[in-house]
C-alpha cells in the first residue's frame, strides 16, 4: 500500500489519500519538534507507527468495551487502553495546551470524496439493516446459493415389507430377552441356565379365571360400546399368562410381548384409575380380523 | 512512562499502603473528563475523518467526536515524544565533541535513522532498516 512510482488505480488512491495525510501530519510534528528535514525512511517509519498506534488504540478500546458487555466504547475504555499501552494520561492536557500555543501547522486536510471501489462484481449486494455503514459489504448473492440434497425415501413395497418384518422380529426378540434378563427365568436344560432362558410362568391362584372371563377383543368391544372408563394398569403379569397358557386364537397372535398394556378383567370391576397415562392405556387393536 | 499508582479509570482506587499513612492516596475522578469538555473546539493536527477511518477499520465505532479527537491527540503526543527524543540524540551527537561554541549548533537538524533507532529502542521498538537497497 505504500506509494510507488507506478500509476495507481482509484481503489489504491482511496487508501493512499489517508496515508498521505498521515505523512503530512508526521512531517508537521517533526517540524514542530525542531527538525528541518528528515530521511524518507524515518518519515515512513513514523507514519507506519502512527497508523498502527491509532489502529491498536481502536482495537484495544473495543476489546475493553466488549469485555464489560457493552458495545459503545466510552472514555474509560480509552483511558484504560492508553494506560495499558504505556501512555501517561496525565500529560495529555498539558500537551494539548502546548500545541495550542504553537501554530497548528497542518490545517485539516479535506480528503478526497469517497471513491467507490471498482465494482467488478456486477451483481446487486443486499444492504445490511442494523450493521453500521463502515463495515465491509456482504459478498455477492451467488455466495449464498445452495442446492439441498436429500435422498428419496425408499418406497418399494417389497423392501418396506421386509424391513418391517425384520424390525418386528428384532424387537420381539430384544424384548423377550430383556424380560428374561430382568425377571424370573426357567430353564429347559438342566445344566445350562443361561443359553435359552424362558420367562418364568407365574401360576395364578385362581387358574380358571381366564376361562370364565371374556377375551381381550371382546372386552374392548364391550368397552367401546359401553364407553366406560379405561383401564390403565400396566400388567406384566399377563405376559407370562399369554405365554404359558395356550390362548391361541387368531386374535391372540397379536398379543405378543410387544403388548405391554393388557386390560385385566378383574380390575375392570374394581379399580378406576383416574390418571389417564397414555402409556398405560390398553392398546387399540385394529378391527379387521386376520384372514386365515 | 508507567502510570501513577492509584489513578485508575474508575477513580476510587486506594493503594494498599494508604492505611499506614506513608503513601498519599491519589483519589481522582475519571481523568480527562474535564479535558474532554475542552476538546469541543480544539482540532488536533490529524483530521477527524482520517482518525475515524482507521478506528473504523479496527472495529471502533465512535459515538462522540471528542473521543476521536482525544485519540488523535494521544497519537500525536506519542509521535512527538519520539521526535523529541530523537532530537535529543541528534543534539547530543552534535555537541558531544564540543566543537562550536559560538551559538547553538547549526539549526538544521535532520532526522536520520541513526537518531531514530536509539530513540525507538527506549520505547521497546526495534527497527532495522537496510543501509542501502538496490
Amino acid at each position: 500500500r505504500a506509494g510507488s512510482k507506478h500509476a495507481t488505480t482509484p481503489a489504491d488512491n482511496y487508501y493512499l489519500a489517508r496515508r498521505r495525510t498521515l505523512q503530512v501530519v508526521v512531517s508537521s510534528l517533526l517540524t514542530e519538534a525542531g527538525f528541518e528535514s528528515a530521511e524518507k525512511a524515518a518519515v515512513e517509519t513514523l507514519t507506519e507507527m502512527l497508523q498502527s498506534y491509532i489502529s491498536e488504540i481502536g482495537r484495544s478500546a473495543k476489546s475493553y468495551c466488549e469485555h464489560t458487555a457493552r458495545t459503545q466504547p466510552t472514555l474509560s475504555d480509552i483511558v484504560v487502553t492508553l494506560v495499558e499501552m504505556g501512555f501517561n494520561v496525565e500529560t495529555l492536557p498539558a500537551y494539548a495546551k502546548r500545541s495550542q500555543r504553537m501554530v497548528i501547522t497542518a490545517p485539516p486536510v479535506t480528503n478526497q470524496p469517497v471513491t467507490p471501489k471498482a465494482l467488478t462484481a456486477g451483481q446487486n449486494k443486499p444492504h445490511p439493516s442494523h450493521i453500521p455503514g463502515h463495515f465491509p459489504e456482504f459478498p455477492d448473492p451467488h455466495t449464498y446459493i445452495k442446492t439441498p440434497t436429500y435422498r428419496e425415501p425408499v418406497s418399494d413395497y417389497q423392501v418396506l415389507r421386509e424391513k418391517a418384518a425384520s424390525q418386528r422380529r428384532d424387537v420381539e426378540r430384544a424384548l423377550t430377552r430383556f424380560m428374561a434378563k430382568t425377571g424370573e427365568t426357567q430353564s429347559l436344560f438342566k445344566d445350562d441356565v443361561s443359553t435359552f432362558p424362558l420367562i418364568a410362568a407365574r401360576p395364578f391362584t385362581v387358574p380358571y379365571l381366564t376361562a370364565l372371563l371374556p377375551s381381550e377383543l371382546e372386552m374392548q368391544q364391550m368397552e367401546e360400546t359401553d364407553s366406560s372408563e379405561q383401564d390403565d394398569q400396566t400388567d406384566t403379569e399377563n405376559l407370562p399368562l399369554h405365554m404359558s397358557t395356550d390362548d391361541s386364537g387368531p386374535e391372540k397372535e397379536n398379543a405378543s410381548v410387544l403388548q405391554q398394556n393388557t386390560s385385566l378383567s378383574g380390575s375392570r370391576n374394581g379399580e378406576e384409575n383416574m390418571i389417564d397415562n397414555p402409556y398405560l392405556r390398553p392398546v387399540k387393536k385394529p378391527k379387521i380380523r386376520r384372514k386365515k | 512512562a508507567a502510570p501513577p499508582e492509584g489513578a485508575m479509570s474508575n477513580g476510587v482506587y486506594v493503594p494498599p499502603g494508604a492505611a499506614n499513612g506513608d503513601v498519599k492516596p491519589v483519589v481522582s475522578t475519571t481523568p480527562l473528563v474535564d479535558f474532554l469538555l475542552q476538546l469541543e473546539d480544539y482540532t488536533p493536527t490529524i483530521p477527524d475523518a482520517v482518525t475515524g477511518y482507521y478506528l473504523n477499520r479496527a472495529g471502533f465505532e465512535a459515538s462522540d467526536p471528542r473521543i476521536i479527537r482525544l485519540i488523535s491527540l494521544a497519537a500525536q503526543k506519542f509521535i512527538s515524544d519520539i521526535a523529541n527524543d530523537a532530537l535529543q540524540h541528534c543534539k547530543m551527537k552534535g555537541t558531544a565533541s564540543g566543537s562550536s561554541r559560538n551559538k547553538s549548533k547549526d539549526k538544521k537538524y535532520t532526522l536520520t535513522m541513526e537518531d531514530l533507532t536509539p530513540a525507538l529502542a527506549e520505547y521497546g521498538i526495534n527497527v532495522k532498516k537496510p543501509h542501502y537497497f538496490t
